[in-house]
């Protein structure tokens, strides 16, 4: 046989949680008859015998105190200072989202200078090209003795040169990305 | 980003330079400060007594009414607003113990806590509550939810049952089989006759 419930438990924590069921410990919760207490003596007398409300006093009893004394204890800050702290991390968070467009166009644009520079450099002065050449007639002259004509010094030159302004821009642009990738934490 | 990351000089820029974003939260000032004043130390005494740890508690509750705040949620009524705000206290809370290092309770500080009382009584009611702390720390999180909301704060099932997101017909069962085990752990002996 299953005991889930008795028809007095809402008594007994309406009796509690009212504080007509006066606080004890765990102890005088199963000593539940005291002659002369204050209370349903009734109640008690039936909490002794019942399994049901026996638990059900005893740990709504312990709560209820735990509460009592989690409320004495709570050091709560001012509604005014939570309001205000609220305000300014809302402001703060929405100046980011804000900025997050910013922040990503400068990317953009430095981006775009940052090629624009390495194009301008490789037209200007073919020279920075050179140290390259020499990279590129080696590998020419390794593709040519694998077999692999089709590739000539011209076009790994111009190859190379790509990939030398390829790494420059990102050189350059690596701290624009990692400012847009932190920015937001 | 929380109130932490905001340095003073921040905040006298935000001051200055963002007076036309829409800053403003789904409550007024007035009425926040009241509920706040209303709810606060039971937010509070909650978050304190299913966690264990007090600090935790105070930043949870500042998180908690932020999160309120900042939600675009209309409410009927007082009590849902109530609901509403414990929801997201339990929601915090269940998160912070989804972090991987953590899985128990820390061990309570009572040092500070009998001083207005005196002698035997404040020592028995001292043992009682490392006893009753040490009980919800093997309590499962739902338990512990359970039986605060019910046996604490003094919830109606239907309340407990939107509060914690789960179903009014189940909340008898649970909180039958969360008070068994914390009235074991407590060594609440009492009758047993015929309990299965």
């Amino acid at each position: 046989m299953n005991i889930r419930e008795c028809d007095r438990e809402p008594d007994v924590l309406e009796a509690v949680i009212s504080g007509a069921w006066p606080p004890g410990n765990i102890v005088d919760i199963v000593d539940l008859v005291h002659p002369g207490d204050p209370g349903d003596n009734d109640l008690r007398a039936h909490a002794s015998r019942c399994p049901v409300c026996a638990d059900l006093a005893a740990v709504s009893l312990v709560l209820q105190a735990e509460r009592e004394t989690a409320l004495r204890e709570a050091r709560v800050p001012t509604s005014g200072q939570v309001w205000w702290r609220a305000s300014m991390r809302r402001r703060a968070e929405a100046t980011a989202a804000a900025a997050r467009p910013i922040s990503l166009l400068q990317g953009l644009a430095g981006a775009c200078a940052a090629g624009v520079c390495a194009a301008v450099i490789a037209l200007a002065w073919p020279a920075t090209g050179r140290p390259f050449e020499g990279i590129a007639a080696a590998l020419s002259e390794e593709g040519l003795r694998l077999g692999a004509a089709a590739m000539s010094a011209m076009l790994m030159n111009q190859a190379l040169l790509s990939l030398a302004v390829v790494i420059g821009a990102g050189l350059i642009l690596s701290p624009f990305l990692l400012y847009l990738a932190l920015s937001d934490e | 980003m929380t109130i932490r990351d905001v340095t003073l000089p921040d905040i006298a820029r935000l001051g200055d330079a963002t007076d036309t974003l829409d800053v403003t939260f789904q409550m007024d000032e007035d009425a926040f400060r009241s509920f706040y004043d209303r709810t606060a130390r039971a937010v509070w005494a909650y978050i304190s007594r299913t966690t264990g740890d007090n600090r935790l508690a105070d930043d949870l509750m500042q998180e908690t009414y932020y999160r309120f705040l900042r939600a675009a949620v209309t409410h009927d009524n007082e009590t849902h607003r109530r609901h509403y705000l414990f929801r997201i206290a339990v929601n915090l809370v269940h998160d912070h113990y989804r972090r991987p290092y953590l899985h128990r309770l820390p061990e309570p500080d009572h040092r500070d806590h009998p001083q207005s009382q005196s002698g035997e009584r404040a020592a028995d009611r001292a043992a009682q509550r490392i006893d009753l702390t040490r009980a919800m720390a093997r309590l499962t999180r739902r338990e512990r939810d359970l039986l605060w909301l019910a046996y604490a704060q003094g919830s109606s099932h239907a309340e407990i049952a939107t509060t914690l997101g789960l179903k009014t017909a189940s909340i008898k069962s649970l909180l039958f089989r969360a008070r068994r085990h914390l009235a074991s752990l407590l060594g609440a002996a009492g009758p047993r006759q015929g309990q299965e």
